[in-house]
């Protein structure tokens, strides 16, 4: 009888121990249970663990994107998280129909910032956007998250990027992200340096450089 | 010479057998990640501690894995660490974390970590599997690195984030390296690749010289076989 049944669902032929045949249903599936409970099980404990300081790291991540677009730091320097509260605490959070902008006084200028998500090549790409008060330029973003390709896409994160974005004026509302600007240095064209490779990216960010501004614009009309 | 050894283990994942220019094996992820060093270092400490830890797990539980299944359970073991990873360095080091994401991610589709568990760990003792894992990604480690260090020189001019070769720059006329825009994109890492397997073939198939023939024929051998 047993051994009727070893032939029937082993097509391989017999196998495994004497005891045991590891080929039939029942051990398959007693054994595809028991490794899923096993490697899932401490997975689910390290998340959900791990899930606060997530959240905490997450927040702190916003608040160094905020202030490296207010240029109050650069987004390379590591600072403690209580440094970065108390630098945080320069900057003011508002709520407009449920978007969060964050304003910075440095003396008599006073400098908008929001948080603004565009479809990136391989997703999302969230980025702190930062404005003067009347929208001509922008001031400089920071990238809070973004999946681009690694040595691509990835790059718009990198200072060069970020420096040529830096105080760029708009043309007819937005940036052009150019594979060949006519002068990169050049603040005032609203030409930017495209990344080699990356179209798509590349692309994106001229996207949200205009979103950020359109949608800035209807909210700074609101606040004055 | 034997792979189950720990020498000849090492020379087989390193030189005779390697994963990349012999097995053909992770190559989307050598055209993907190799135009800069730091990147290439993170992406492959990280295949080496999952190919090693990979390949312990499944050799302690070989005799236990019904065939059918055997494909599936290397599948949630490799998931099992890549995530494991992921989540440890998001909640400790995020700012590694945001660096790394995407590679983390990667090394689950590498083929490296599940063809050595199949065609090793399945069927050796947890030391010497744990070994081949580590070595494997080893030779993995040492092709990918060659790559970067060209594509990373020649298309920024720069090495580990450092510049090496001065940008000309139009405008105040310093420098004079021209950036070659195509070691930027994955299309170069093709040509570098395909450079690399012919070296490494040419070597290995390059002719034996003749070491000591039958004493009678020892002079005009030798002296031929030298040219």
């Amino acid at each position: 009888m047993g051994r009727g049944k070893k032939a029937r669902f082993c097509p391989q032929g017999p196998g495994g121990g004497e005891n045991m045949n590891k080929n039939s249903i029942i051990y398959t599936i007693i054994f595809g249970f028991i490794t899923t409970f096993i490697f899932v099980v401490p997975l689910s404990i390290a998340y959900n663990v791990t899930k606060p300081l997530v959240a905490f790291n997450s927040e702190i991540a916003k608040k160094r994107a905020v202030l490296a677009s207010f240029d109050l730091l650069d987004a390379n320097t590591l600072l403690t998280n209580e440094q970065i509260a108390q630098l945080y605490s320069k900057v003011q959070e508002k709520e407009f129909n449920n978007r969060l902008v964050f304003v910075y006084q440095d003396g008599e200028e006073q400098f908008y910032a929001g948080q603004f998500t565009v479809a990136g090549l391989w997703g999302p790409i969230t980025a702190v956007v930062s404005f003067p008060s009347d929208l001509s330029r922008v001031k400089s973003f920071s990238v809070v998250s973004h999946s681009e390709t690694p040595g691509l896409g990835a790059r718009i994160t990198e200072p060069w990027f970020v420096e040529q974005v830096k105080n760029e004026a708009f043309n007819n509302g937005s940036i052009a992200v150019n594979s060949l600007p006519k002068d990169k240095n050049d603040k005032d064209d609203g030409q930017i340096d495209a990344i080699t490779g990356a179209t798509r990216t590349s692309d994106a960010m001229a996207a949200l450089f205009r979103t950020a501004r359109t949608e800035m614009e209807n909210i700074i009309r609101r606040i004055q | 010479m034997s792979a189950t050894t720990f020498w000849g283990n090492l020379k087989d994942n390193l030189w005779t057998n390697n994963p990349i220019f012999i097995q053909i094996l992770g190559i989307c992820s050598t055209l993907a990640v190799t135009n800069n060093l730091v990147n290439t270092t993170i992406m492959t400490v990280a295949l080496v501690f999952v190919t090693s830890f990979s390949n312990v797990t499944i050799s302690l539980i070989r005799n236990l894995v019904p065939r059918k299944l055997r494909m599936i359970t290397q599948t949630v073991i490799i998931s099992f660490f890549v995530i494991i990873v992921d989540i440890m360095l998001r909640a400790y080091y995020p700012a590694i974390h945001k660096n790394l994401a995407a590679y983390v991610g990667l090394i689950i589709t590498n083929c490296i970590v599940m063809g050595r568990m199949e065609a090793f760990a399945q069927a050796n003792p947890p030391l010497i599997s744990f070994w081949d894992g580590f070595t494997s990604g080893l030779g993995y480690m040492a092709v990918l690195m060659v790559i970067a260090f060209v594509r990373e020189l020649l298309g920024f001019g720069t090495l580990f984030g450092f510049t090496v070769l001065p940008i000309y720059n139009p405008v105040d006329g310093t420098g004079w390296f021209t950036p070659w825009g195509i070691m930027v994109t994955p299309a170069s890492a093709f040509f570098l690749l395909a450079g690399i397997i012919w070296a490494a073939k040419a070597i290995m198939n390059r002719p034996v010289t003749v070491k000591a023939p039958a004493p009678s024929q020892a002079q005009p051998v030798a002296a031929g076989g030298k040219a």
